[in-house]
């Protein structure tokens, strides 16, 4: 079936996210004392110290993605284990317990095959917290994929990680809110799925802004295209 | 206490007019409408300097806020300066007297102060004993304990006592994940913030500018390297003059080391007399008193620097590095208090542990001087969407928004 090009009933409407931390009071000083803290931690602690650090510059990509690798890499020195944590491809999780269950795995596997563990000195703890996110619904509404299009380039960048990370990670959903709303409400298979295979994590929100609007663009320039062919021959 | 501030309007040039917009939804949205702050002093200080601006932004936003000052004779000021001191680590002798007299200003506090608001903001540990009218009057307001102070690693006895009361609170709020507690009620992070639009940070003109290196004799032409801070050893000034030092080796360059303190505090005299000593000889080291209320020249200052730095040992969260950070300057601060989170390594400025560590970032950066640009834009980059007033005031208002939802972690608004 082909996409709908035209205007849908079941508009598009995208949020805008706020984040307030609420401290826990939970710190580690080693990775013992981490992973103790790991397995009982809100889930909402995870989800933030995974995810918050799209939050911290808007302007650059951050070494580490994620607050555990920043941590266990550069204060506590564990560099092995941090490039391990690091390099957990959260694309593959849509359930914060799976994602709890393996960076325990891999934080046991590690300390079972260490004989010394590293600590760090009084203000360098790793201080856990909880992300809490407020969402509001904005102005933008979007009733056919060109209003998609034009909306994502005006909204908050917030919007962005709300609908990319919350939908898919925190609020357990199958897939990113766009791709879902474009195969869903406009028959858009091959687009929704073009978008979901995008990887948020080796961009800025800018940055993932920019490929979802070009692979929108390009969607509807190869659409184009083929219709004007088709009228041709 | 509040003279001519600017309009919450005035702030859109800076944040853009969504940014002030949104401000406007959020406080519509909130049902707790009368908001009243209550701190111990209405001027000096960084409490009294960030309620006078947020209050009246607040009530720009048409909600009912008040700001209420409790009283306190000598022998309380003295009692909270104690633990002022403790509650930052500091071994104090703290006698029964002391906490006896903490005890009779707060009853006297419950009976002169009104307690007018829907949610009230307690302020730090002066007024905080004021929770016990929560008990008394068995009221539906929301209690908050505003704590602005560095208490990662309190005096055990004073925090005790009181950890009593801010457990009677509704909630509590912190400038610092590190400076959290063990509590039995929920915590939350506010960083601090600075206001654009002070006489502290607002742009100044090139004359402005100039005037004020005029005065303190300071040749525009050369490099200046400002550190702008009190006479305190863990502000380092003597640290900061060997990095000059080993700086001047290879670069002509000033220093400006500025900063009050001396006047009223017999060890900021001392660090003073060191610092002076210290420099003795060299031209190119400008030492500068400041008065109280310098803001106009702090803020030329630290426009006119090439490079700013703040090598301190132990910082609370460390405003200064934020207001050079907003003026686009690159910084090169010790790795200390909340400098950390102002400060990411080679990104928003450069972090140093050392003498010769600070030596070398602050040579690199006049070396190079595309790096500290750039530098210096991200750092006013990270200020603008992270330590201003105008996220400060947001901050609040989705606290006062969230009150309604405790332990939810999606909410709709």
């Amino acid at each position: 079936m082909q996409m709908n090009l035209g205007r849908t009933d079941k508009g598009f409407q995208f949020y805008k996210c706020y984040t307030i931390v609420e401290l826990t009071g939970d710190q580690a000083r080693d990775i013992k004392e981490f992973v103790e803290i790991l397995r009982y931690v809100d889930s909402a602690s995870i989800f933030g110290h995974t995810h918050r650090t799209f939050f911290k510059h808007h302007f650059a990509r951050d070494l580490y993605s994620n607050d555990f690798a920043y941590w266990i890499s550069e204060v506590l020195q564990e560099r092995r284990l941090g490039e391990r944590v690091a390099s957990i491809d959260l694309t593959r999780y849509q359930d914060i317990e799976q994602l709890r269950k393996d960076l325990i795995e891999i934080i046991e596997s590690y300390i079972a095959n260490q004989v010394q563990f590293r600590s760090v000195p009084r203000g360098e703890e790793f201080h856990f917290t909880k992300a809490i996110s407020l969402i509001q619904p904005t102005c933008y509404v979007a009733h056919s994929i060109h209003e998609f299009r034009d909306c994502l380039k005006l909204v908050d960048i917030s919007s962005l990680y709300y609908h990319f990370f919350e939908a898919d990670l925190r609020l357990k959903r199958p897939t990113n809110d766009f791709s879902f709303w474009i195969e869903d409400t406009l028959n858009g298979a091959e687009l929704a799925h073009k978008i979901q295979r995008i990887n948020p994590y080796m961009s800025t929100l800018e940055e993932l802004r920019e490929k979802i609007v070009r692979l929108v663009e390009a969607y509807l320039n190869s659409l184009a295209l083929a219709q004007f062919k088709q009228k041709k021959g | 206490m509040i003279t001519a501030l600017p309009s919450i309007r005035d702030y859109e040039p800076i944040v853009g007019k969504d940014c002030i917009d949104e401000l406007f939804y959020l406080a519509g949205r909130i049902q707790r409408r009368k908001i009243q702050h209550i701190n111990s002093t209405p001027v000096g200080g960084g409490v009294a300097e960030i309620l006078a601006r947020m209050v009246p932004l607040i009530r720009e936003l048409d909600l009912d806020a008040s700001w209420d000052v409790i009283k306190g004779g000598d022998d309380f000021f003295a009692v909270t300066k104690e633990f002022h001191n403790a509650l930052h680590g500091k071994t104090q002798l703290i006698t029964e007297e002391m906490y006896d007299i903490y005890e009779h200003y707060t009853n006297l506090n419950l009976e002169l102060t009104p307690l007018i608001g829907d949610v009230i903001f307690v302020h730090d540990p002066q007024p905080a004993g004021l929770i016990k009218a929560k008990l008394r009057d068995e009221d539906h307001r929301y209690w908050i304990w505003r704590c602005h102070i560095d208490v990662s690693n309190p005096d055990r006895q004073v925090w005790r006592f009181l950890k009593k009361y801010v457990e009677r609170y509704d909630s509590a709020i912190f400038s610092m994940p590190s400076f959290a507690q063990v509590l039995s009620i929920p915590q939350f992070l506010i960083a601090p913030s600075i206001d654009p639009l002070s006489k502290k940070n607002i742009e100044l003109s090139q004359e402005e500018i100039q005037g004020v290196l005029e005065r303190f004799q300071i040749d525009p032409e050369l490099p200046i390297v400002t550190q702008i801070s009190r006479f305190d050893r863990f502000k380092d000034p003597i640290g900061v003059i060997e990095a000059y030092k080993i700086v001047s080796r290879h670069i002509d360059c000033q220093l400006v080391l500025a900063g009050g303190g001396a006047s009223d505090d017999p060890e900021g005299a001392e660090v003073l007399s060191e610092v002076k000593a210290k420099s003795e000889g060299d031209k190119n080291i400008h030492i500068i008193e400041l008065a109280p209320n310098s803001d106009f020249e702090i803020n030329a200052l630290q426009r006119a620097s090439t490079v700013i730095i703040q090598k301190s040992l132990k910082e609370g969260f460390g405003l200064t590095v934020t207001e050079a950070l907003w003026k686009g300057k690159p910084v090169v601060a010790g790795a200390a208090g909340g400098i950390v989170t102002q400060i990411e390594n080679k990104i928003t400025g450069m972090l140093v542990s050392s003498v010769e560590g600070a030596a070398y970032k602050i040579e690199y950066l006049l070396n190079n001087p595309d790096f500290a640009e750039q530098l210096g834009e991200n750092g006013r980059q990270h200020v603008l969407h992270n330590f201003l007033i105008t996220r400060h005031v947001r901050d609040h208002l989705l606290l006062l928004l969230y009150l309604d939802h405790l332990n939810e972690t999606v909410v709709k608004i």
